[in-house]
C-alpha cells in the first residue's frame, strides 16, 4: 500500500481512533530524560569529548576595538612558534557574507557577516584564527600577532545610533529594518479613549549561559566536510557552510552529539564556519571551542530593548487600544534581529484583548555584541513591558491589578485581532490557580513596619507553538519495525537536553503499545536523518510530537494490514496490544510484532516495514502562563530575596509532567536572573564587555532559589499531540515582570528597568523621598 | 622522559612530568581521556569540573596537577560501584535532576562530598552545598530533590 493510501486511510479511520485519557499508558507519565543513565556516569559524548587522530585546535583572533578597518595583521612571530600549523585571517579566508541565524534555503535574512571580518564592528568580532597542536600554543600564538586598525567612530546605544550623523556601522545606516504589524486602528482608539497611559521599559542583553560552551569539530577528507557541533539548527548550518565554502549540500555533513543546553544560543552559526574553514585549510580535523569569556563576548545575547507601551481604556477600564514601539539592539550584525521583532509582533496580538493593536519594532545596529535568538524570542521583552505597564495602570485606577487583567485578558476561542481565534487560550485559568497558590487574596498580609518590605507580584504572558504562518515548519519521523519486534525512531528533530526526544518516544510508544524507552533513537545527522527545521520557536512538542504521532499511526495501519493479510482477516477486526496482535475485544491472535516483521521480510518479500511521515505544521497556538513572586526588599541595602514562587502554565497536556516541571523550574531560574542580576555590561568608552566572567555575571545559585509551586492547566489544544503544546520558552517569559512587580508593590515604586539591581532600588527609593 | 604518578579512581597513572604544570582538568580530559569531567567556565566559578581530591570537592579547572600528586582523585567515572550506579546517580535519574547533563557530573561530585560528611542533610543544607555548581536547565529543584532522595536511600 502506498504512503498516500495509508495516509488516506489514516484520515478516515485511524486519526479518530485511540485510547481515552484514562487509558493512556505513557502519555502524562513521568519519564527521566532518555540519556540520563549515560549522563550521570559522565558517559554522554558532547562535542569537545570527541578526539580524532591528527586533531588540531583552533583559536579565534578577536577584534580589540569596537569599530574600524583591519589594516594589517602581522603573523610572522606567531608562525615561528613550535606547534603552530596555520594562521588564517580576513585577508585570505573565504569572504562570502552570511546570516548566522538562517533556517532554510532562500530564507530572507540579511547576510552581513563573514567568517573573518576586515571591517570590525564590535570588540569580539572575528578577524582570524590560529591552528596549532594544542589550545595553549594557539593562545600563545595569538598573543604574538600584531593587528593594526584604522579606527572608526563607534556607537553603543540604540537611540544614539539612530541619530543624524551617527557613525554608520553598515552601509545604508544603522536602521537594520522595521517590523510593523497592525490590527484595527490603535491610534484612533487611543485618541478617543477615556484614559490613556504610556511608559518606557528597558530590558538588558543577557547571556544564554548554556553550561556547554560553543564547540565544533570539523573534518575535511578532501571530498566531504563533516562537522560534529553543539547546535540546535543543524540543517541550516549545512546550507550556510555549503554556501560560504562553495560545496555542494551533499558534501557537507553535520552531526549533533549530545548538547549541553542551547536556550537559543546555538541556533546561530558561531564556531561552525571557522572550524569548517580551518579544517579545509589544513586538511586535518580541527576543534574550535570557545572559552566562557568568548561565549559572553562573541556568541549571541538576548536583545537589549527599549519597549514603549501605550494603552487606551474606556470608562469601564476595558482596554480599547494597545501599542508597542520597540527599539531592539541588533548589535554588530543583523543575525536574527528582524525575526525576533517579528516574533514580538505576533505575540503582541494575543495577550490582551482589544481589536486595536499596533506593533512597531526597529532593529538597530550598534557596535556591541550580537543580539540573537534566545528562549522566548522577543516575548520576555514585550511581556515585561506590558505587564509592568498594566501594574501602573491598575495603580492609577486604584484597582487590584488582578481585577484589571482579568477584565482585559482573553477567554478561550476569543477572536484573534487579525482574524480567526486565539484557540484554547487559558490565561485566566492560569491567573486564578496561581492566585490561589500564592494566596493573592491576602496579598497585604505581610508586616511591613520595619525596613524590610515584603510583597507579592505577578505577570501574565504568552508564547507560541512553531513558526506557522511565518514560514515553513517541518519535522520528519521515520519508524522501522525490526525482526525482533523492536522499533527504531529516526528523526532530524534536535535534542539539546530538554527531553524532546523522550517526548517523541512517549508519543510513538503510546500509539504502538510499546515501552517508550525501548525505541532505538537515531537523531540529528544531516546524512542519516531528514530535514527538520530545528529546535527553536517552541516547535518540538507541537510539530515534532505531532509528526511522531502521525508516523506511529501510519505504522499501526501498516502493521494491522500485514497482520490481517497473514491472519486472513480484515484490519478493522484487529488491534495492537503491547507487542502482540489482538482482536478488537482483546483476544490474542498469537501473532506478535516480531512475526509481522519476519512475515514482511520473508513471505511478502518486502524487506523491512517502515513508514516516513513528513509533517508540515499549518497551525499555531498560544501557550499562556502566569508567574507569581513573593519577594522582600531590604530598603537599607537594596537587597532582594525571593521567598516563594508560583508558576501556572497552559500546556494543553503535559506529556511528561516531570520534564514539564523541569522546564518551568529552569525557566524561573533564568527569569530571576533577568529580573535581578544578569546584564552584559559594556564599557562606555571602549565597547568592551566588562563582566565577561562568571564571577561578575551573577547567575542564580541553588541557595538563592525560592521554592516553586507549579500547576498545569491541561485543557488540550488541537492539533498538538494528545492536546499538548509548548512549555520550553514560555516558562521563562513571565518571570521578570512578576518579580519586578513584587518589588514595586513592596516599595511603592515604578521601577521600569531590568535588571533591578541594588543600586537601582536604592536610587528609586532616594528619588521617591 | 621524567614522569609523575597520579591516582585517579583508585588507579595509578604514570604521565609525563611536564603535565604537572597543566590543570588537573586538562590532564583528566586530554591526557587520561576521562571526559566525564566538564569544562564550563575555566575560572573556578561554575563547578562543572568538580572532582574529589582526598574526599574534598575541588574545581579541577584551576587545580594544578602537581597538587594532586600523592592524593586520591575521584571523578564522575569513579562514582559508580562496578556495574551498579551509586544511589546519588540513581536518584538523579529517577527524580528528573538531569536535563542537558553538562552540570550533572560536577553536581554529583558535590552531592557525594556532602553526603559523605553529612548523611542526613536538610533541604537548606543541600542547597548550600550545591551553591558552587551552576545549572542552567533545572532551577536546581529536582537536583536538590535527588540529593535528599539519595540520602534517604543511603540511610535505609
Amino acid at each position: 500500500m502506498s504512503e498516500t493510501k495509508v495516509a488516506e486511510r489514516l484520515d478516515i479511520s485511524v486519526a479518530t481512533e485511540g485510547t481515552t485519557e484514562e487509558e493512556y499508558k505513557y502519555i502524562g507519565k513521568d519519564f527521566p530524560i532518555r540519556d540520563a543513565y549515560a549522563k550521570v556516569q559522565g558517559k554522554a559524548i558532547y562535542t569537545s569529548d570527541i578526539k580524532m587522530n591528527n586533531m588540531l585546535y583552533g583559536k579565534i583572533i578577536f577584534s580589540t576595538i569596537a569599530h574600524g578597518i583591519v589594516k594589517s595583521i602581522d603573523t610572522s612571530e606567531a608562525e615561528k612558534l613550535d606547534g603552530v600549523v596555520a594562521i588564517s585571517t580576513c585577508f585570505d579566508a573565504p569572504d562570502k557574507e552570511f546570516n548566522s541565524g538562517l533556517r532554510f534555503v532562500n530564507h530572507k535574512m540579511k547576510p552581513d557577516e563573514r567568517i573573518f571580518n576586515q571591517h570590525v564592528r564590535y570588540v569580539g568580532d572575528r578577524i582570524g584564527a590560529v591552528v596549532a597542536s594544542s589550545e595553549k600554543i594557539a593562545e600563545k600564538a595569538i598573543k604574538l600577532i600584531k593587528v593594526e586598525y584604522d579606527e572608526l567612530p563607534h556607537v553603543f546605544e540604540v537611540k544614539e545610533a539612530l541619530e543624524e550623523g551617527a557613525p554608520e556601522i553598515h552601509e545604508g545606516g544603522n536602521l537594520l529594518g522595521e517590523v510593523i504589524s497592525k490590527a484595527g486602528d490603535s491610534e484612533a482608539a487611543i485618541a478617543g479613549a477615556a484614559h490613556v497611559f504610556e511608559g518606557e521599559y528597558r530590558v538588558p542583553a543577557v547571556h544564554h549561559y548554556a553550561m556547554e560552551p560553543h564547540s565544533t569539530l570539523a573534518d575535511w577528507d578532501g571530498d566531504k566536510l563533516t562537522l560534529w557541533t553543539s547546535t540546535q539548527n543543524l540543517f541550516a548550518f549545512r546550507i550556510i557552510l555549503s554556501d560560504i565554502l562553495n560545496l555542494p549540500i551533499n558534501k557537507v555533513r553535520i552531526i549533533k552529539p549530545t548538547v549541553g543546553g542551547g536556550f537559543g544560543g546555538k541556533v546561530e552559526a558561531v564556531t561552525e564556519p571557522v572550524a569548517a574553514h580551518l579544517a579545509m585549510l589544513v586538511g586535518r580535523p580541527v576543534r574550535v571551542e570557545l572559552s566562557r569569556k568568548e561565549c559572553f563576548i562573541s556568541s549571541r545575547t538576548r536583545h537589549e530593548a527599549i519597549v514603549n507601551v501605550r494603552t487606551g481604556f474606556d470608562e469601564n477600564k476595558k482596554m480599547v487600544g494597545l501599542e508597542y514601539h520597540v527599539l531592539g539592539k541588533a548589535g554588530a550584525y543583523a543575525s536574527a534581529t528582524l525575526n525576533v521583532l517579528g516574533g514580538m509582533s505576533a505575540k503582541a496580538m494575543i495577550l490582551y484583548k482589544t481589536p486595536n493593536i499596533t506593533f512597531h519594532g526597529k532593529g538597530v545596529y550598534t557596535n556591541t555584541p550580537i543580539g540573537g535568538a534566545m528562549r522566548g524570542y522577543g516575548s520576555p521583552q514585550i511581556m515585561t513591558g506590558v505587564e509592568l505597564h498594566m501594574d501602573e495602570v491598575a495603580k492609577e485606577f486604584g484597582m487590584d491589578p488582578m481585577e484589571l487583567k482579568m477584565l482585559n485578558l482573553p477567554d478561550p476561542f476569543d477572536a484573534h485581532p487579525k482574524g480567526g481565534t486565539l484557540g484554547n487560550a487559558r490565561i485566566k485559568d492560569c491567573l486564578e490557580r496561581g492566585a490561589e497558590l500564592i494566596d493573592w487574596e491576602n496579598k497585604d498580609r505581610f508586616d511591613n513596619s520595619g525596613t524590610v518590605k515584603r510583597a507579592l507580584g505577578f505577570a501574565a504572558a504568552v508564547h507560541g507553538n512553531g513558526v506557522y504562518p511565518k514560514h515553513i515548519d517541518y519535522t520528519v519521523i521515520k519508524l522501522t519495525l525490526h525482526e525482533d519486534g523492536s522499533f527504531t525512531l529516526n528523526t532530524g528533530n534536535q535534542e539539546i537536553g530538554e527531553g524532546n526526544t523522550t517526548m517523541l518516544m512517549q508519543v510513538a510508544g503510546e500509539v504502538l503499545g510499546v515501552e517508550p524507552m525501548s525505541f532505538n533513537l537515531v537523531e540529528s545527522d544531516t546524512e542519516l536523518t531528514s530535514f527538520d527545521l530545528g529546535t527553536f520557536s517552541s516547535r518540538c512538542t507541537w510539530v515534532s510530537g505531532r509528526s511522531a504521532k502521525l508516523a506511529a499511526e501510519m505504522m499501526r495501519v501498516q502493521m494491522l494490514e500485514k497482520a490481517a493479510q497473514k491472519l486472513e482477516k480484515d484490519p478493522s477486526e484487529l488491534k495492537l496490544l503491547a507487542g502482540e496482535i489482538a482482536l478488537t475485544d482483546g483476544t490474542k491472535t498469537g501473532l506478535t510484532y516480531k512475526d509481522i516483521a519476519i512475515y514482511v521480510q520473508q513471505e511478502l518479500l518486502e524487506g523491512e516495514l517502515f513508514v516516513t511521515k513528513t509533517y508540515y505544521s499549518e497551525a499555531n497556538a498560544g501557550s499562556y502562563g502566569a508567574h507569581f513572586a513573593d519577594v522582600s526588599v531590604d530598603t537599607e541595602t537594596g537587597e532582594v530575596a525571593v521567598h516563594n514562587f508560583a508558576a501556572v502554565h497552559d500546556v494543553g497536556k503535559a506529556i511528561n509532567p516531570l520534564a514539564t516541571e523541569g522546564q518551568i523550574e529552569g525557566g524561573v531560574q533564568m527569569g530571576l536572573g533577568y529580573a535581578l542580576t544578569e546584564d552584559i555590561l559594556i564599557d562606555p568608552e571602549t565597547g568592551m564587555v566588562t563582566n565577561a566572567v562568571t564571577k561578575k555575571y551573577p547567575i542564580f545559585r541553588s541557595n538563592q532559589m525560592p521554592d516553586i509551586m507549579i500547576d498545569f492547566v491541561e485543557e488540550g489544544e488541537e492539533p498538538g499531540p494528545y492536546g499538548a503544546k509548548s512549555i520550553g520558552e514560555i516558562a521563562t517569559v513571565p518571570t521578570g515582570a512578576a518579580v519586578v512587580s513584587a518589588i514595586n508593590n513592596a516599595l511603592g515604586t515604578d521601577l521600569r528597568r531590568l535588571p533591578v539591581t541594588k543600586e537601582r532600588i536604592l536610587a528609586a527609593l532616594a528619588a521617591k523621598q | 622522559m621524567e614522569t609523575i604518578n597520579i591516582n585517579v579512581n583508585e588507579r595509578e597513572y604514570e604521565i609525563d612530568a611536564a603535565y604537572e604544570k597543566e590543570t588537573l582538568l586538562f590532564v583528566l580530559r586530554e591526557v587520561l581521556n576521562l571526559t566525564g569531567t566538564k569544562k564550563g567556565c575555566g575560572t573556578n566559578d561554575c563547578g562543572a569540573c568538580k572532582v574529589l581530591v582526598d574526599g574534598k570537592p575541588v574545581n579541577s579547572c584551576v587545580l594544578m596537577t602537581k597538587k594532586a600528586v600523592g592524593k586520591k582523585v575521584i571523578t564522575i567515572e569513579g562514582i559508580a560501584n562496578d556495574k551498579e550506579l551509586h544511589p546519588i546517580q540513581e536518584s538523579f535519574i529517577e527524580k528528573g535532576a538531569v536535563q542537558c547533563g553538562f552540570c550533572s557530573p560536577g553536581m554529583i561530585i558535590s552531592a557525594k562530598a556532602l553526603l559523605d560528611n553529612n548523611s542526613k542533610p536538610t533541604r537548606e543544607e543541600v542547597r548550600e552545598a550545591l551553591k558552587g555548581n551552576i545549572c542552567r536547565c533545572t532551577g536546581y529543584v529536582k537536583i536538590v530533590d535527588a540529593v535528599l532522595d539519595a540520602s534517604k536511600k543511603m540511610n535505609a
